[in-house]
């Protein structure tokens, strides 16, 4: 028994000596709870076609235990073919489990049912009100309309994320599937929804911009 | 050739019984070209229905253009003969009259559509097709025109923008050939020629576009075995990675593509019952005709006529009259099939050319011909193996066993056998088809002989009565055992048949059948939001339409399945049972899918509980550590191997939840009403974050365009579907499957019963001997007509009842392997079948007997 007893001690040392170097854990941490990010999203947040463990709420969840994080948790509150209509009803639920982090990534299925832009604009505002009086962070994640869409459309929809984000100056990703979109090998054969490899380039743009705000 | 013209001269001098002979023979064989004939027709109508659905006979789609390799590969699968159209459709916004709309533009070539009609207001024919080809032009509805502003005469030059382009709107479309019944559509299509997409900006990289290939092949192009093969070479290709789906008529629509299934299946089965009728009938007739002519057999046997010589002569008379008959049943069913419209106004639906099927004709005339050769072979062997002395005696031939004997007797059976084999099989359309039948029919009549044998046995002691009338009929049937044994068997077995289509056809029209008051929705509404559905409902209260259903639905997945992972595993995790069956990769993806979750506090009319208990009205605790109760849909249960018992645990927004299957519901899907396959307890889903789906129904199609303008206006985030067109196409085809059936079955009851009705004529005929004596005995008409009635209703009924008892049987068994356990009893159909058939035998020997009371003993004796 004794024989376990010093890697043990220096185990123990080792662990604490490296969790208390400076600027490793953030300041979030510090509360002594853990941090929950929640994903509010449509199907290519919800994972459609993989599987939950390939999904990108998911690969960052893996992402930030890598880097040590381990107190983040990530819950995944995406709902394939949801629209922007049912976003603050969605935020109400989750508000029940005190998340500190809102990641919006919905607006793509009001764009492909063509629904109206300036709606969705204001569906979207409204939870960022609501998710800020309920002091938590948002990261809202941008979306693109497929071109055939028309130029004016796409262009009127893209801005109104932009918009957004400048006026309630928010943290931005510019679009969720910046590299992955219109990418035959990075996608599943409906030719829209992200393959498992397509859900790590997602995941790493997610994961850049979220360790910015931990 | 003197047996050929010893045969003419023998079936001239009896041409009464010739005739009568003939007529019975080919009314079993009018039934079966008439019953194959309607189902083929029918089944060639519904194949028509679904390429127009489809309009081709194959389509290759992909979501990126097909690469000139590709279709290189697909021309030299598909080989020379066939005709192409090409399809590019999207979504997008597009201008007119100051409104901006979301439409499916369909961007087509000339030759579309391969099947079916784009019927154009102004211009009927297809040049207008060739036009918008050269110049941006547009074909629309007027409902699409008026959403776009698009409101009158003067409108109509209003240009519509599609991207950097503007098309003028080139005519009005009033049929749309896409019928699309396999997805929703979110918007309403608009045809464009496919060359003027240039220009547009529309299709660049990022855009979500699918390519199409339609194809129609020459009528002799074995569709399903093309597609296969074509499937078979883009796999391979493509290492199993392909990204272009082929898919032919049968993929038109899952739950029609079921229904269509069925329904070959039960013109399969009845069609087999058909052929087994008329086999019945034929084989009775030819063999009682052979018996018939045993004593004239052995007579000339004495006289040194070689065997060969005497089959020939017996089987060119039998042949001759075979001939006959299938002539006169062919004629007939040439005036007859046809005529079914006419005949059967209301009962068969409209619209279907009844042709009478030139396979069919083919097949009653060789069982016809060649019925004589091959179901008399074992009586000439049994014939002829005995001393002409017995024959001529008159009694019970039973002769000397030995082994060679024996097995010559079996053998004989063997050609008879693979006959009826190989027909069943053709009839059925499937090698394993085809062998369950005879197998069954081969046990059933195993069961009924035995019965028969029983019962005839049991006679004996029956005849020991104080009764005359009961003494006599008894003793004669214990007597005439091997006699009534085979009047029994045949007529127990036509009765066994027809009793089986009832059964079958009561399940599968209940399962086809649209649900009884139901109210066809015109728009589907998704996307209601919860703080949406009163305002909602409220606001239908003041329209023009009646809103059928509002279910809430929550989004999740299925975890696992009694504690094994449900979707990540390449074994799927079965029941309590244990039972974990091999799934493929599409199967794998299907389970990783997010499932629709629904609670509600009665089930919806198209629905029903089949297994297990209804779920708790008690709202479930989220405290309570038991698991909520869930209700599966059958289907979905098959096809995940859920059963009554199992825990599952669900992911529900984020949150894992446990539940257990209370019970096992059936859904009626052709109901159009928002159904699920899971159901939760009342309370596992009642706060989660949820959207409502509706049906609206009764809007005059005047009010549709307007109502929908309205909703859009007032929910501007609610999805209006109009579902008008694939309603009606589905319901069309379902209501003509459903009135099909139910005729096919009373044509093969019928046909079943002129069956019977023929056998009995013919054993009533034979019987005139008996009758005869009675006579010269000096019974009165009445005791001759007692013991007649006494004799015939016994075997009519006996063989009735152990038919329709063993028919439940094998009819549940039938239902259960070939149409997913659809059956249901048919009570009024049994009886019917349970009083017609002792009620036909006692009709038709009472009339035979009438006759021959009135007929001199004498003529009668010198006859005999």
């Amino acid at each position: 028994m004794k024989k376990y007893v010093f890697p043990f001690i220096l185990l123990f040392l080792l662990v604490t000596m490296f969790s208390l170097l400076p600027g490793r854990i953030p300041s979030i941490f510090a509360k002594d709870t853990g941090v929950k990010v929640v994903i509010l999203g449509d199907s290519i947040s919800a994972g459609l076609g993989v599987e939950p463990e390939q999904a990108f709420p998911f690969l960052v969840q893996d992402m930030l235990k890598q880097k040590g994080f381990d107190v983040v948790k990530i819950i995944n509150g995406s709902i394939s073919g949801s629209t922007t209509a049912g976003a603050t009803s969605r935020l109400k639920w989750y508000l029940k489990s005190k998340p500190d982090i809102l990641v919006l990534a919905l607006g793509a299925n009001d764009g492909l049912r063509g629904l109206s832009i300036d709606l969705m604009t204001q569906n979207l505002e409204k939870s960022i009100i609501l998710a800020k009086k309920n002091g938590i962070k948002v990261i809202l994640a941008g979306m693109k309309i497929p071109p055939n869409y028309g130029a004016e459309y796409a262009k009127a929809f893209e801005s109104s994320f932009v918009s957004l984000a400048q006026k309630h100056d928010l943290p931005f990703i510019e679009f969720l599937l910046k590299d992955v979109a219109g990418k035959a090998f990075l996608n599943q054969a409906d030719g829209i929804h992200p393959n498992p490899e397509g859900h790590k380039i997602i995941a790493t743009t997610v994961f850049d911009i979220l360790l910015e705000q931990l | 050739m003197l047996w050929m013209h010893m045969a003419i001269r023998e079936l001239m001098k009896n041409r009464g019984f010739a005739v009568f002979f003939i007529l019975n023979l080919s009314l079993g064989l009018t039934g079966f070209i008439a019953i194959h004939s309607f189902g083929r027709s029918l089944n060639h109508h519904l194949d028509e229905n679904l390429k127009e659905i489809l309009t081709a006979d194959m389509v290759l789609s992909s979501s990126s253009p097909l690469t000139s390799e590709d279709l290189m590969l697909a021309d030299e699968v598909l080989g020379p003969g066939k005709t192409q159209a090409r399809l590019i459709r999207f979504y997008t916004m597009v201008k007119g009259g100051g409104n901006a709309r979301l439409i499916g533009v369909m961007a087509i070539d000339e030759h579309y559509p391969l099947y079916g009609t784009l019927s154009l207001e102004n211009s009927p024919g297809n040049s207008k097709k060739k036009e918008i080809q050269a110049r941006p032009g547009v074909f629309m509805t007027r409902d699409t025109a008026y959403a776009l502003g698009i409101r009158n005469k003067t409108d109509e030059n209003t240009p519509v923008i599609l991207g950097n382009k503007t098309f003028r709107v080139e005519d009005f479309f009033t049929v749309d050939p896409d019928k699309s019944l396999t997805a929703v559509e979110l918007a309403p299509k608009i045809y464009i020629g496919i060359d003027q997409l240039e220009g547009t900006g529309l299709i660049q990289f990022g855009s979500r576009i699918r390519y199409s290939h339609y194809y129609r092949f020459s009528r002799d192009t074995d569709t399903p075995v093309v597609t296969a093969k074509l499937r078979q070479s883009f796999s391979e290709k493509y290492q199993g990675q392909s990204r272009i789906s082929i898919y032919d008529s049968r993929d038109v629509n899952q739950r029609l593509g079921r229904v269509t299934g069925y329904f070959t299946g039960y013109m399969g089965l009845v069609s087999i019952v058909a052929l087994f009728l008329a086999g019945i009938a034929t084989a009775y007739l030819f063999r009682g005709y052979l018996n018939l002519k045993q004593q004239e057999m052995a007579i000339l046997m004495s006289i040194g006529a070689r065997p060969m010589e005497i089959y020939l002569y017996i089987s060119f008379q039998l042949l001759i009259l075979g001939t006959l008959a299938s002539c006169l049943s062919v004629v007939i069913s040439l005036f007859l099939v046809p005529a079914f419209p006419i005949l059967f106004q209301g009962l068969i639906p409209t619209g279907i050319r009844l042709t009478t099927d030139p396979s069919t004709i083919a097949l009653a005339v060789v069982m016809g011909m060649g019925g004589s050769l091959i179901f008399c072979w074992p009586v000439f062997v049994r014939i002829f193996g005995i001393k002409p002395l017995m024959l001529l005696r008159g009694t019970q031939i039973i002769g000397k066993r030995n082994g060679k004997r024996l097995l010559g007797q079996v053998a004989s059976f063997l050609p008879g056998l693979a006959a009826f084999f190989g027909i069943s099989v053709v009839v059925a359309g499937s090698i394993r088809n085809g062998s369950i039948f005879v197998a069954g029919f081969i046990l059933a009549l195993a069961f009924l002989s035995g019965m028969g044998w029983l019962i005839f046995s049991g006679c004996r002691r029956l005849s020991h009565t104080r009764h005359l009338v009961g003494r006599i009929a008894f003793r004669n049937l214990f007597r005439n055992k091997w006699s009534s044994l085979s009047c029994f068997v045949t007529i127990a077995m036509g009765a066994f048949l027809i009793s089986i289509i009832p059964q079958v056809q009561k399940g599968l029209q209940n399962e086809i059948m649209r649900p009884e008051g139901l109210k066809i929705p015109v728009f589907f509404l998704v996307d209601i939001q919860d703080e949406q559905k009163m305002p909602f409902i409220e606001f239908i209260k003041h329209q023009d339409a009646y809103l059928a259903n509002i279910s809430p639905m929550v989004r999740g997945r299925i975890l696992t399945v009694n504690q094994q992972p449900f979707y990540s595993e390449n074994k799927a995790p079965g029941s309590k049972t244990g039972n974990r069956k091999a799934v493929s990769p599409r199967q794998v993806r299907g389970r990783r899918m997010e499932f629709n979750f629904s609670y509600r506090d009665h089930l919806d009319v198209s629905e029903n509980i089949f297994q297990g208990r209804p779920l708790s009205s008690t709202p479930w605790d989220f405290e309570a550590t038991t698991p909520f109760e869930i209700s599966v849909e059958k289907s979905f249960a098959e096809q995940y191997g859920l059963a009554l018992g199992d825990l599952i645990e669900f992911e529900i927004q984020g949150i894992p939840m446990q539940g257990q299957v209370k019970n096992l519901r059936k859904v009626r899907w052709n109901s159009f009403q928002p159904n699920f396959y899971l159901l939760f307890q009342n309370g596992v889903l009642n706060d989660a974050p949820k959207t409502f789906l509706a049906a609206i129904s009764h809007v005059s199609r005047e009010n549709r365009q307007d109502l929908k303008n309205k909703i859009v206006t007032a929910f501007p985030n609610v999805s209006v579907i109009d579902v008008t067109q694939m309603a009606g196409t589905l319901l069309s085809i379902t209501d003509r499957l459903s009135l099909s059936i139910r005729f096919m079955a009373w044509l093969s009851i019928a046909a079943g019963l002129v069956s019977i009705f023929s056998i009995a004529r013919h054993e009533a005929w034979k019987n005139e001997n008996q009758v005869n004596l009675l006579k010269v005995l000096g019974a009165d008409f009445k005791l001759i007509q007692a013991i007649t009635l006494l004799e015939y209703g016994f075997i009519g009924f006996t063989s009735a009842l152990f038919a329709i008892l063993l028919s439940f049987g094998f009819s549940r068994t039938i239902s259960w392997y070939f149409f997913d356990s659809l059956w249901q009893f048919d009570l009024k159909i049994s009886l019917g079948i349970l009083f017609l058939t002792p009620c036909i035998c006692m009709g038709t020997a009472l009339t035979a007997s009438r006759k021959i009371m009135k007929t001199k003993p004498v003529k009668l004796l010198a006859t005999a």
